[in-house]
């Protein structure tokens, strides 16, 4: 009987000691999933301006990566700003070209890797631009007028100016007369030359390209101001792709080099003189405005 | 063997314990020291991260600067007004040299350090810095134009910026890395030493109990082995008692006999010198009487008059007798507790403990000293005093400052005959029936002593609730003992028979004897005509006193009876016989005393018959 009872008390101190020993298992057992090296990788670009451009200004890159690094790659076109968030969280897209803020939400949702970003990505701004006969000076001046953020996903036409506004103290919905989206940062400077907007805030970047192509003309609108400098788009992968591979298309990215002439005519469309390594830490002032704006 | 069985289980516990305690510490160890080396491990990662990624960035950054003079001297000797060529060459040559030795050494202490700390990511872009620096120097002295000495110049840059900026990012990762591995690891160890401790705690707090209850074990049984052998002695003593007690009493016939027909023989004789030898063989055998009585007080057989008095004022009383017993050199201290409550004996009994301790204590200190009596009531637990019932008790403590004794003779002391005096100096009676009157009284007699530490007899006598008599009671003048009545003695023993007819004859009294029960009822029965004193011996073959003396009293009603008896009433009463009120008279006795007996049993049915 009491034999017995001795064996049920030991057997009663095993199972503890085992329930222990895999309970401290399980909090340490928790490994990367499987890497993977996808058979087509698919590149998906955020469509910050009529996707007719698009597909066009890419391709050249898409063609150097897969001859450097011998993989095949498909460009896929996003709707919009969420289609591609959604897309590369669904692992439907592998390597994508997101905005601020859709990668800090990709990283967020499914852990996206950022890889480089261009030069200009370092320092990017957001222009305020208003129509050419305006005589007003400064932001200030506008209230009560018609304003125009861009897509709301957008980093550079929406969350950044929104961010230093307030931090100026100004919340537009409150300041403006009317505060509406536009669907893109070219339509956003196309409002502005048709007056469907006193004032709208866009992408410099994109500002340049306009002027430059003759898209704006500087009788129709004029740069009012510039937001500070922060970090916006980055080239970002799925977390899982295999780490050789990731190392080789950053290799590959960073080789472009502007004194090439074939290089250059890659670099050219994309405004970049040159691809510099990225890394989470670079999306900080990002990640702040994403929590400051959102308390509102 | 249960014992031996028990203990080594114990044992095996113990070692089980021992093993499970040595195997917790040892993981905590492990666990504890891991942890210490996990977090130096953590501390080198981000030492050398820190170093790296800091270092890098810093020679990166001198390396955009170096380029950037480069690409200005290059313009500015291209703009160099001085006319003379080989001089402006020189000027070139000498900045550029200085620049293009300081980019080699800067790219050299970049590789450097990544071939010590940086991971493969490096070594693309690392390899591209390199042969740009080796381009360098060729293209400066190619005389580049402004514009390719720019493009040359930012594409340099750019490279060298790359390389800033990876050592940013896989600092950032590597310190990422940690950070996971730790908080994932972290509670791991925390888990692990929550278990260990809990472990210990349960192993000691076992341990603790296990303890506990072996001590628990082995005190219950030295208190019983303690208390078996006071029982194995108390046994001894009493079986002794028993066969001292049956050879006292057959020795107190013979000496009844003895001292009576002596008497008988002292009255008749003339002879001085026959007297003489009467007279010491009287003495002789009144000794020989004491002897028994104090076997018998061992054997507790010793008729005793119980009464309930005060302990002190029996003390007090003897003070003046224990001084000069004990002798000048011995100083006595008496000190008597207040309030102390009555105990009921014989206090003749009580005066021969008192006497006894003293002697013993006076022989025990030869040289002097000092003697001790100390009297207390207490209140006793069982579990105190084995054998002892519950109640209230008075103490008398007698202690002595005399040589002490050792284990083997405390053990015996109360035997009767161990003696530890020289031959002819003590009995070895004393203590033995100090032993049997506290006994019969109820108590208790403990002695506590150590070579050379003295002794200390504790005497514990039960209390009682009656009323106290004061002991200088009962001294009335004793009246004659002397009458004419009949008186018929019914005893198996010739000798004693005859001594108490003669003896009682004496007195005036008609005797009749008989030497059984049988006899005795046919001259009650007989024409003898009326009986009026029935004395009969208690123990008689075939029927017994007690029985006899209740069918005589049928025949002769107005009889009074008297019993006699080697033993006491209460042994008499313990094996069975109904003594009811008839008086008891204890053998051994002299003459006068039965006389006396008779004629106080006689007076008293005259008086009732008057009442």
């Amino acid at each position: 009987m009491s034999r017995g009872t001795d064996n049920d008390t030991e057997c009663t101190a095993c199972r503890a000691l085992l329930l222990v020993l895999v309970a401290c298992v399980a909090v340490t057992g928790c490994e990367a999933d499987r890497q993977f090296i996808p058979e087509t990788i698919i590149v998906s670009v955020l469509p910050d301006q009529s996707s007719d451009n698009i597909p066009s200004r890419f391709a050249p890159l898409i063609d150097y990566l897969q001859a450097t690094t011998g993989r095949s790659m498909q460009l896929v076109m996003a709707d919009d700003y969420s289609a591609l968030l959604q897309s590369f969280v669904n692992q439907d897209v592998h390597l994508a070209f997101f905005g601020g803020l859709t990668y800090v939400r990709a990283e967020e949702a499914a852990g996206a890797e950022p890889l480089v970003l261009r030069d200009v990505d370092v320092a990017f701004r957001s222009c305020y631009v208003t129509g050419a006969d305006d005589q007003r000076l400064f932001l200030e001046d506008f209230e009560d007028s018609a304003f125009s953020f861009g897509p709301e996903l957008s980093t550079s036409g929406h969350l950044m100016p929104r961010y230093f506004m307030q931090r100026a103290g100004i919340v537009p919905e409150a300041f403006f007369r009317s505060v509406q989206h536009s669907e893109g940062h070219d339509q956003t400077a196309l409002q502005v030359a048709d007056s469907v907007v006193d004032i709208g805030v866009m992408n410099c970047s994109i500002y340049d390209e306009l002027v430059e192509a003759g898209t704006i003309s500087d009788r129709e609108v004029r740069l009012l101001t510039k937001t500070p400098a922060y970090v916006n788009y980055v080239w970002a992968i799925q977390p899982a792709i295999d780490e050789q591979l990731k190392r080789e298309l950053v290799d590959a990215f960073l080789a472009l080099d502007i004194a090439d002439a074939e290089h250059e005519a890659i670099l050219r469309p994309l405004r970049a003189g040159v691809f510099l390594p990225a890394g989470r830490a670079d999306f900080e002032d990002v990640r702040r405005a994403v929590l400051e704006t959102s308390d509102k | 063997m249960a014992r031996n069985g028990d203990h080594s289980r114990v044992r095996e516990l113990f070692a089980y314990m021992y093993i499970m305690v040595a195997g917790v510490f040892a993981l905590a160890a492990i666990v504890v020291l891991s942890l210490y080396s996990m977090q130096d491990v953590e501390l080198d990662i981000r030492d050398r991260v820190t170093f790296y990624h800091l270092n890098s960035s810093a020679i990166a950054q001198e390396l955009r600067q170096e380029v950037r003079q480069l690409e200005h001297t290059v313009f500015a000797h291209q703009h160099d007004d001085s006319d003379d060529d080989h001089v402006r060459e020189m000027h070139a040559t000498v900045d550029q040299q200085v620049l293009l030795a300081s980019i080699d050494i800067n790219v050299g202490r970049l590789a450097e350090l990544q071939a010590r700390y940086a991971g493969p990511e490096f070594v693309e872009t690392l390899r591209r810095v390199q042969s740009r620096a080796q381009q360098l120097a060729g293209f400066a002295g190619q005389q580049p134009t402004a514009d390719e000495a720019d493009v040359f110049a930012r594409s340099f840059e750019n490279t060298v910026l790359q390389l800033a900026r990876l050592h940013m990012v896989a600092a950032e990762k590597a310190l990422a890395r940690l950070e996971d591995s730790s908080s994932r690891t972290k509670p791991f160890y925390v888990a692990l030493l929550a278990f260990a401790g809990t472990t210990v705690l349960i192993v000691a707090f076992t341990m603790r109990l296990v303890r506990s209850s072996i001590a628990r074990e082995d005190e219950a049984r030295d208190a019983l082995a303690q208390s078996r052998e006071q029982l194995h002695h108390m046994q001894k003593l009493d079986a002794l008692g028993q066969l001292v007690g049956g050879v006292a009493h057959d020795f107190n016939n013979l000496l009844t006999a003895i001292l009576g027909q002596t008497a008988q023989l002292l009255k008749h004789t003339e002879s001085d010198r026959s007297r003489k030898s009467l007279e010491q063989i009287q003495k002789a055998s009144n000794q020989a009487a004491d002897l028994t009585r104090q076997l018998l007080a061992f054997s507790r057989m010793q008729p005793v008059e119980p009464r309930v008095f005060d302990i002190n004022e029996l003390l007090k009383d003897m003070d003046g007798m224990l001084k000069r017993m004990i002798g000048e050199n011995i100083a006595l201290d008496m000190q008597l507790g207040a309030g102390l409550p009555g105990v009921e004996m014989d206090p003749t009994q009580l005066r021969q403990v008192i006497l006894n301790l003293a002697s013993n204590a006076r022989d025990a200190m030869p040289r002097g000293g000092s003697l001790k009596i100390c009297t207390t009531s207490r209140d006793l637990d069982p579990t105190v005093v084995p054998g002892l019932e519950a109640g209230q008790y008075v103490e008398i403590s007698v202690v002595d400052s005399g040589i002490g004794m050792t284990k083997e003779t405390r053990e015996r002391i109360f035997e009767p005959f161990f003696t530890t005096k020289p031959m002819g100096r003590g009995t070895g009676l004393g203590l033995s029936t100090v032993h049997g009157i506290v006994k019969a009284a109820g108590g208790i007699i403990e002695a506590r002593s150590r070579i050379g530490e003295g002794a200390q007899f504790t005497v514990l006598l039960p209390a009682s609730t009656k009323k106290t008599d004061s002991l200088s009671e009962r001294s009335a003048d004793k009246p004659s003992s002397r009458g004419s009545e009949t008186v018929l003695i019914v005893e198996d023993e010739e000798l004693i028979r005859a001594m108490l007819k003669e003896g009682l004859r004496q007195y005036g009294y008609t005797v009749l004897t008989a030497t059984n029960a049988d006899e005795g009822l046919d001259y009650c029965a007989g024409e003898h005509g009326d009986i009026d004193v029935l004395i009969s011996d208690v123990i008689m073959p075939k029927v017994n006193g007690a029985e006899f003396l209740d069918e005589a009293r049928r025949l002769q009603p107005a009889a009074v009876c008297i019993l006699m008896s080697g033993y006491t009433d209460t042994v008499l009463e313990d094996s069975g016989l109904e003594l009811g009120n008839i008086p008891l008279l204890q053998k051994p006795f002299e003459i006068d005393k039965l006389a006396q007996l008779v004629r106080e049993q006689l007076d008293e049915r005259a008086g009732d018959d008057r009442a």
